[in-house]
């Protein structure tokens, strides 16, 4: 599992984007969270988020009210077929580069075991744990199933990440 | 087995070569790297499943058209809505005249939640894909999954829940039901305008 869990670090190291912005007191700074609306009966859910840091940190724990577990995953590819795994180990947040987690990437937050449905225009709490800055809660807002970033981003998304012309960036930051 | 490695080019790259150097073809794949089933064995074949009205449907109903076949389950928090976002925003944008010629299907490798109704919303969910669900019997879904050369499996998560494997392509068939190529998914709207008269 340490093996896997840096190769998923090596993958997403040359994804991460410069930024400028940093959090008030230098720790990491996690934003844009945003989950999918859960289908039908579905007891599991992705959480998407950025988080930047003036300092080098690692997330180490995720945890929800809105669910039994939280946890870390990535994708295996095996003849044709894919399914997920926990990152054991967590996950770097080296200083000065923005990680994101996305659809179509290699890591989202799953949680496991939801008491309820996500239902669109919702939103939730999320506990981030990293290793030298303690707890962020940010809150999470819940999108369209065919959702791919958080609809407040949309335009952000479509113009490169690294393109800062929005100040809402900073303004939605993880407060401790 | 390896980490599903999206979209990085000189990652395929490597794999692509990696591919040639052992002695595996194909032109197909250095083409549009993909999974080594693209190459190993032909994909596609008889099914009989219900879509999401509780009708029967067999493959033979979908000549005429490109198929898009993608094998999930909706209970799948991230891949999955994904990919068939993925297949809508396609759809959306490769014009009116390819799009009139494609049909997307997203057949359950979960058939026992996945019942008509369930799919029914799933589907519906993706707006203006006319995604058409399908499901059926385990022993129907195995049918399917066998011709597509899907080996899907459950497996558990805490607390009591399942999930399962599922595709990690989405299939083209053309319109006299051949395969004729498998994409990822953030790949399919560039391969539907290269394939798609």
């Amino acid at each position: 599992m340490l093996r896997l869990t840096m190769l998923a670090a090596a993958v997403l190291l040359p994804l991460a984007t410069m930024s400028a912005g940093v959090a008030d007191d230098g720790g990491p700074k996690v934003d844009h969270a945003w989950a999918r609306a859960t289908p039908g009966a579905a007891r599991t859910g992705a959480v998407y988020f950025r988080i930047e840091s003036a300092t080098d940190d690692r997330l180490i724990g995720l945890a929800s009210p809105v669910a039994a577990k939280a946890e870390l995953h990535t994708h295996l590819e095996e003849n044709g077929v894919m399914q997920m795994r926990e990152v054991e180990g967590g996950l770097a947040v080296p200083a000065g580069q923005e990680v994101e987690l996305k659809p179509g990437g290699l890591l989202h937050v799953m949680l496991i075991d939801l008491n309820q449905k996500l239902k669109a225009g919702d939103s939730f709490p999320l506990t981030l744990t990293f290793q030298n800055a303690g707890s962020r809660e940010v809150t999470v807002k819940v999108e369209r199933l065919g959702a791919m970033g958080p609809s407040d981003a949309r335009s952000d998304a479509m113009a490169h990440a690294a393109i800062h012309h929005d100040s809402g960036h900073s303004a939605e930051g993880a407060k401790p | 087995m390896r980490l599903f490695a999206r979209a990085p080019s000189q990652v395929i790259a490597v794999l692509a070569l990696a591919t040639i150097l052992l002695g595996g073809s194909l032109p197909a794949l250095a083409a549009n790297p993909i999974s080594p089933r693209e190459a190993s064995a032909e994909v596609g074949g008889p099914f009989t499943l219900v879509d999401q009205y509780g009708h029967t449907v067999t493959d033979a109903q979908f000549r005429g058209k490109w198929l898009l076949v993608y094998f999930g389950y909706t209970h799948c928090p991230d891949a999955c809505p994904t990919a068939l976002t993925n297949m809508a925003d396609a759809l959306d944008q490769i014009g009116p005249s390819k799009r009139q010629k494609v049909q997307a299907i997203f057949i359950t490798v979960d058939p026992e939640r996945d019942t008509s109704a369930v799919m029914k919303d799933y589907v519906g969910a993706f707006e203006g894909a006319d995604i058409i669900g399908l499901t059926g019997t385990p022993e129907q879904i195995g049918v399917a999954e066998a011709a597509y050369r899907i080996h899907a499996r459950r497996y558990d998560l805490p607390g009591g829940d399942y999930a399962m494997s599922h595709a990690a392509t989405i299939d083209i068939m053309d319109p006299d039901g051949h395969f004729v190529a498998m994409a990822y998914p953030e790949r399919i709207g560039e391969r539907l305008t290269q394939l798609v008269p």
